[in-house]
Order: C-alpha cells, then structure tokens, then sequence
C-alpha cells in the first residue's frame, strides 16, 4: 500500500505542486543524501528500476537497455549504465540539473522536462526512498494531464488479434493493450469503443518488400508505442481483416494500472528496435507489463521465436493474473451467427441481397423475419466488401450496402442485440507452437529407418485443432531426417522455411479462394532423380469445401525445384517446373483422430519422366495436452511404399 | 498472384502493425482509412511507409499517434467518433440499435441509447442520403438529429 499512495499523491498532487514549484526547489544536499541512500539500498540494481530503464546484463559483463533514442536516458551513456541513470533523474527531477535534465538541443526541440516525462520511475523512486514530494522540481505537465484525462485508467487487458494469413505481418496474429476507461456506464461492452488501446507498432520507411524482411530480421526497424482510441482497432481487426479479438483481463492492482499507464507514457521518448522473429509487439508489450509490475514474470517464459499467443500462454504461468477471458467476434463470426438456423429460403434471400440490393423479400413475411434477412444481408456486405468499403465510397459495396441499409431502416424496429458464441476453446488452450518427432519407418527401397522430427513453430492441419484456425496451416522451419537401419546413413528429408496453407470452405456466402505456398527444400525420389535432395518452392491456388468433421481441398499447383542431380529442363538440367493438380481430405473424428491424405501429380515440362506424383496418408491421434501418436503411409513412383510410426511432443 | 507471394518473402514477420504517426486533421481525417491504413488499402498497409523522422524530433506516438483524433465527451468527440466508424454506425443506425450508438450516446451525454436510436433509424434517409455522402455531413445530420429532439436529452452537445 505504501507503493498506491505514493502513486496517488504523485499523480492526484502534481498538478497542485505546480503553483509552488519555486518556492520548494531542493538543494544540492537533499538530492546528493538521496543518491546516497539510493546507493546503500543498491537500487540501481533493483529489479523494478532495471525494467523501468529495459535494461538487461550483457552477455559478459555491464548493462544494457533495449530502449533507444536521445530523450529516453538522462544520463549520458545511461542506457548502458543503470546506476548513473539513477543519480541523474534524482538531479533532473529535483531540479538540480539544467533544464529539467535536458540538452540545450532538448530544449530547443520541445523536449518534455524530466519531471514530466518520467512519472513512473519518479513514482517508483518516491517509493524506494521515501523522499519529500514538495521538493520536486515540480512544474506544468499539460502532456502528461491530457494523456491521464484521456485513458482514465481503471484497468487493463491484454488483447490478442487472431490469426490473419492474408497478411503475413499478422499470420501468427498481434498482441496490444486493452485500457478500459473509468466511467459512469454500467457495462463492459458499453464504453469498450471509448477506451484506448496501446499498441507497439513498427514504423515502417520502405515500401520494398524484402528490404522490408530484411530490415525486420536484423531489427533495423525501430518500433514506438502508440495510443488511440479503441474503436480503431475494432474497426480494423475486427471489421476490415475480420479477426476475432481476445481479451484477457488482467488482475492488476490500481496501482500496477497507474505504473503502466505512466510508464507507456515514459516510453512516448524511446524507440525499440525491432526484431520480427524476437522482440517484437508482443514482446515489448510484455516487457511494459514487467516493469509497471515487478512481481510479474512473463518474458521469461517466452522462448524464441517470440509468438503472440506464446505470450498470452506466459500470462498464464503468472496464477490469478488472468481474471476473465472477453470475445470480440469478428464480422465473419457476427455474420455466421446471423444465418445460424435460419431457412435455406432465407438464407438464399441473404445471399442475393449481397450481390443485387433490390433483391425482393418473400412476400408475406414476418416482420421479425425480414429484420433478421436485412441485417444477415448487411453483415454480408460488410465481410464481402471489407477491402473496399473505407476507401472507395462511390464503389460497388458502398452502393448495394447503402440500399440495404435504407431498405432495412425503413422498418423502423430496433434489432434485437446478437448473442454471438464463443468458440469452444480459446487461442490460449491451444497446443504449444514448438513441436519433435521420432519413430520409425519401413521403406520398400531403403529398409527399417529411425526418423527425427522438429518445426520451430505452428500448427499443421494434421495438428491437434483447440485454439488455432481450423482450416489453415502456418508451419515455420519443419524439419525431418532419418537414420537408415541398414548402412547408419543419416539422410536429410525435408528442411523448409514456410509452409502454408490457407483454406476457405466454400459456401454461398463465402467465395474465398484456397491457396498454399512451400518454400525450402525436400528429398526427391521419382524418375528425375532416385535420391536427391533439392530445393523447392511450390504455390498453389484452388477451391476447399467443408462438410462437417470432413474438408476437402484442390489447388492448381507450380513447383520450382532445383538440385544438381535432377534430370530437368535441356538447358539448364540442374532446373525442373512442375505443373498440376494436388488434393486433400482431412477428417476429424471427434477430439482427438485427425485423419489427412494429400497427394499431387505433377507434369514436368522438358524433364526426365515427365510426370511426378505422391500421395499420403497419416493419422493422428491426441494422447495428453502436449503428446501425440501417429502413423502414415506413403506411395511414390518406380513401386516405392513407406509405412512409418511416430510420436509428436510440442513444447 | 501476390498475395501468394508475399508470406513466402515476408513469412518471417511474426507481428507488426505500423505506425502511421504523421498527424492527421480536419474532415475525415479521422476515419479509419486515413489514420490506420494510410488511405492505402489492402495488404500494402504493412508497406505503408511514414516519412517522420525517427530520432529528428521527440516522436512521442504516445500523444501524436491520433491527434485530433480524440473522442472526449463532446460534439467534437462525438464527430470524430462518426467519421471513425462510419461503415460501423451506418449499420446501427438503419438497425436502430448497436454498440456504437451506446457509445455515441455516451459522448453525447444523451439519457437513453435506445431512443437515440429509434430517433436516428427514423432519419437515416437524412443522415445518409447517398452512399457518397462525406463523413463530415453524416456526422453534422447525426448531431443535428439528436440535438432537435428535446426528449433524447443529450446534454454534452452544448
């Protein structure tokens, strides 16, 4: 409790401090007893004034801080330098520096002076050492009054945005914060629009893609931390990029919300670099998390790579943290949940409406019954013409949208509210990102073999479903290899960078293409070459439909595989296309079997064969939160069959 | 075809929004694609580029990133609150009910979000004449609607 008072006369009391701030300057000697007592309490080494600094060991010896930026640290050298940092906000926040701490430069470029711009470290000091707040160098901090004004903070959430293959910025999806205003409204969902969320977001200065990749790998972006209404990132996650928000609010104490709300604020002068794979949004978030609550122990549970729901997992590893779990649905889900048991009549009316907007309604219908088509038929609208509808106000969408909704307000009754359900299980109880493999196999060329498995992360449409998109596959650096029984050989068998798939069952609403892309490298055996290891890059484009437990896909596939031993094309053999048809058919049977056969055959232009195919089939079944079994078999060309048992561990 | 592309150039991106920290004023300039997106639709909005400098002068995203943007209670705060969720609360308003029109309420300082929406399903015609009508209009109908009637009460609208 000593910790919420200091807070709440730090932040109740500036503003009353600021008529006096002359007249109570301290002197040298105040701040040098300070410093001094802050060196006997070995505070600089104080975990809370390490994460408020970011501030980590370097490998050997020495500090230094993930924060970047001039306006960040006070102390020359301060971000690899945590005690100095210390004694300098003591001078700068008590007056005894010039400027307010700052450089005639800082001056010059507006700079806030230290006593406004560090309010969470100057809360946390008046905590350690229990110094006289009348003695700051206090002054007017209208920035600072207008940011508390404007989040009134009472608490805080960590918001996780689902996953969005469309946009490989956000396929493993994003993580942000969730400031939920203090207000008169009585419930939640009433003033969730007005509240703000607090985003760690990258700025971008290129529009080339791959100077993009690389630049985000080797952390030559810098990322800063935004705060906006929330309602943007409704409007943006939930309505334009149709992903379901998560929200998971957090057990933090008044004043855990007030040190974070401060310490964002504190962060308004540091950039970060940015790291795609490690420090990342949901990194960063979680590093703001720590350093407003020091009892909290999230980024140690966070391995590498760093992926947002891991971090949302690690939230978890803190009991009692998460108090409550919030669903946002989508615009997809609102609209499933619309047609939900409607007649196929109706139905089909719905699906009209989105294409033709004078589409007549059955005559004779209930009024409660055309409300629910028009409303169905709007949602629909906004799903189909989401890319469309903020920017071209003259196009299509705009057009049959602003019919329907004319046609729909001149019913002149309210809607009733929609209850959407939440999915079954939430993006936290899915299974871990990492996964390994072993077993064994029998091939009809090679003999018994021992197989080793490894994918640094996601999830496959072979995996466990709980928590992860049922119809999509993200998998990130899958490997195997195996050791043949008969000579010890120990022979790579795949090694990939991405594999992805992204299906869409196709209905009368939804008309989105399937698409896959592989990129990396696998073992080649068919008439081009018997046993060559080549790289590949395959895409795909096709149509899924989904019946139940069963989805069946087809894509029209092109493949680029290069190896110095294939027999490819005349003018450059090392080089071979394929083109054609591939399939799959997946069947969950309930929780825990998933079945799954794919196959493709391809022609291959110019090359030795000139056709390649295969076809696979595996079966997996769900043993405990974090194991599997499974068995497959495989057919190839020249007469070639492999049988195999495995078991799956994710971690 | 480039959408096929780009996971494989850019797989590695595991999260990332970008900040389009350029200040933006005035009309629409608050509606969500000029202030998230950029006005650039479509996945080139992780290519969105912000010409800001980074270390040039104080970036501080944490109160520029939506300047002039905020929604205090107020007719301010309530227009930009129209023209941020325009497609959002055309939708309400032809319902005559939805979260934003609580919200709306809110701001406006009216007593009653389901009168307030009963009144402005009344005037959609008004409120949106055309589908090209500039958020800025809708949002003048929308305050004008809710101010000429007495009984909605809404009292922050001054």
């Amino acid at each position: 409790m000593r910790l919420a008072a200091a807070l709440r006369t730090l932040l109740v009391v500036l503003p009353l401090l600021h008529a006096r701030q002359s007249a109570a300057a301290a002197d040298n000697a105040y701040v040098s007893s300070l410093i001094v007592k802050a060196h006997a309490l070995r505070l600089a080494r104080d975990p809370h004034w390490l994460r408020l600094g970011h501030w980590h060991k370097k490998p050997l010896s020495g500090w230094e801080s993930e924060a970047n930026g001039p306006d960040f640290f006070l102390a020359a050298g301060g971000d690899g330098d945590p005690s100095a940092e210390l004694d300098a906000t003591l001078r700068a926040v008590f007056g005894v520096s010039d400027a307010g701490g700052r450089t005639a430069d800082q001056v010059r470029r507006e700079v806030l002076p230290a006593f406004c711009r560090f309010p969470a470290r100057i809360a946390v000091l008046l905590q350690k050492l229990a110094f006289d707040p009348a003695k700051l160098a206090a002054q007017p901090c209208p920035k600072l009054d207008a940011y508390w004004e404007r989040l009134q903070p009472e608490s805080v959430s960590l918001v996780f945005s689902s996953y969005y293959l469309n946009n490989p910025a956000s396929a493993f999806g994003h993580t942000f914060l969730h400031v939920r205003r203090r207000g008169e409204a009585a419930t939640r969902e009433n003033r969730e629009l007005l509240d703000t969320a607090i985003d760690y977001a990258v700025q971008v200065d290129t529009a080339n893609g791959l100077v993009y990749s690389f630049k985000g790998l080797f952390g030559l972006f810098q990322g800063i931390f935004t705060a906006r209404p929330y309602f943007y990132k409704v409007r943006e996650y939930n309505d334009y990029e149709s992903r379901d928000l998560w929200d998971y609010d957090l057990a933090l104490t008044d004043t855990e919300v007030a040190l974070l709300v401060a310490h964002v604020f504190e962060l308004g002068s540091a950039t970060f670099d940015y790291y795609y794979a490690k420090e990342n949004c949901s990194y960063y978030v979680l590093s703001a998390l720590e350093a407003a609550a020091p009892r909290l122990h999230l980024l140690e549970h966070v391995g590498f790579p760093a992926i947002p729901i891991d971090t949302v997992k690690a939230l978890y590893e803190n009991p009692g943290l998460v108090r409550a779990v919030h669903y946002r649905p989508s615009a997809v889900a609102q609209f499933n949940a619309r047609v939900q048991g409607m007649p196929a009549a109706e139905r089909a009316v719905v699906e009209a409406l989105a294409r033709d907007s004078e589409t007549p309604l059955p005559p004779d219908l209930a009024a409660r019954h055309s409300i629910r088509i028009l409303d169905a038929g709007a949602d629909l609208i906004d799903v189909t013409y989401a890319k469309e509808l903020p920017f071209e106000p003259d196009g299509k969408g705009s057009h049959i949208k602003q019919r329907v909704l004319e046609r729909r307000a001149a019913l002149l009754q309210p809607s009733d509210p929609l209850q959407v359900p939440r999915p079954l299980e939430a993006p936290h109880e899915s299974h871990s990102s990492g996964r390994i493999s072993g077993g064994g196999l029998y091939s009809s060329a090679e003999g018994g073999a021992a197989t080793f498995g490894y994918r640094l992360t996601l999830h496959g449409l072979d995996d466990p479903l709980g928590g992860y998109p049922d119809l999509s596959q993200m998998e990130f650096i899958p490997a195997s290899l195996r050791v043949l029984g008969r000579s010890g050989v120990v022979q790579i068998e795949r090694l990939d960078f991405l594999d992805a798939i992204s299906l869409h069952g196709m209905t009368a609403f939804d008309h989105r293409i399937s698409w896959k892309v592989r990129a990396g490298s696998g073992r080649v055996r068919d008439g081009g070459c018997a046993n060559c290891y080549a790289g590949e890059v395959t895409g795909g484009g096709g149509a899924a439909v989904e019946a139940g437990p069963l989805v069946a896909y087809a894509t029209a596939d092109a493949s680029v595989q290069a190896s110095p031993s294939l027999r490819g094309f005349s003018f450059a053999p090392a080089l071979r296309l394929g083109l054609g048809p591939a399939g799959g058919l997946r069947l969950r049977l309930g929780d825990r079997v998933t079945a799954l056969a794919t196959g493709h055959t391809y022609w291959l232009p110019g090359a030795a064969g000139p056709w390649t195919w295969s076809a696979e089939a595996v079966l997996r079944a769900t043993l405990g939160a974090s194991v599997s079994a499974g068995a497959s078999a495989r057919k190839l060309p020249g007469g070639i069959t492999e049988s195999g048992l495995d078991a799956f561990f994710y971690f | 075809m480039r959408k096929l592309m780009l996971p494989a150039v850019a797989a590695v991106l595991l999260c990332s929004s970008s900040a389009s920290a350029a200040p933006v004023y005035g009309a629409a300039g608050c509606g969500v694609g000029a202030l998230i997106f950029g006005n650039k639709p479509g996945i080139v909005q992780i290519f969105a580029a912000t010409t800001n400098g980074i270390l040039g002068n104080q970036t501080f995203g944490i109160t520029t990133g939506t300047l002039g943007c905020e929604t205090a209670p107020g007719t301010t705060g309530a227009i930009v609150f129209i023209e941020g969720n325009r497609e959002a609360i055309a939708k309400d308003i032809s319902r005559g009910q939805g979260e934003t029109l609580v919200s709306l309420s809110s701001l406006a300082g009216c007593a009653d979000a389901t009168a307030v929406g009963a009144a402005l399903q009344k005037n959609f015609a008004n409120i949106f004449p055309a589908k090209t009508t500039p958020s800025d209009a809708v949002a003048a109908s929308i305050i004008s609607t809710l101010k000429s009637e007495p009984k909605l009460a809404c009292s922050k609208l001054g």
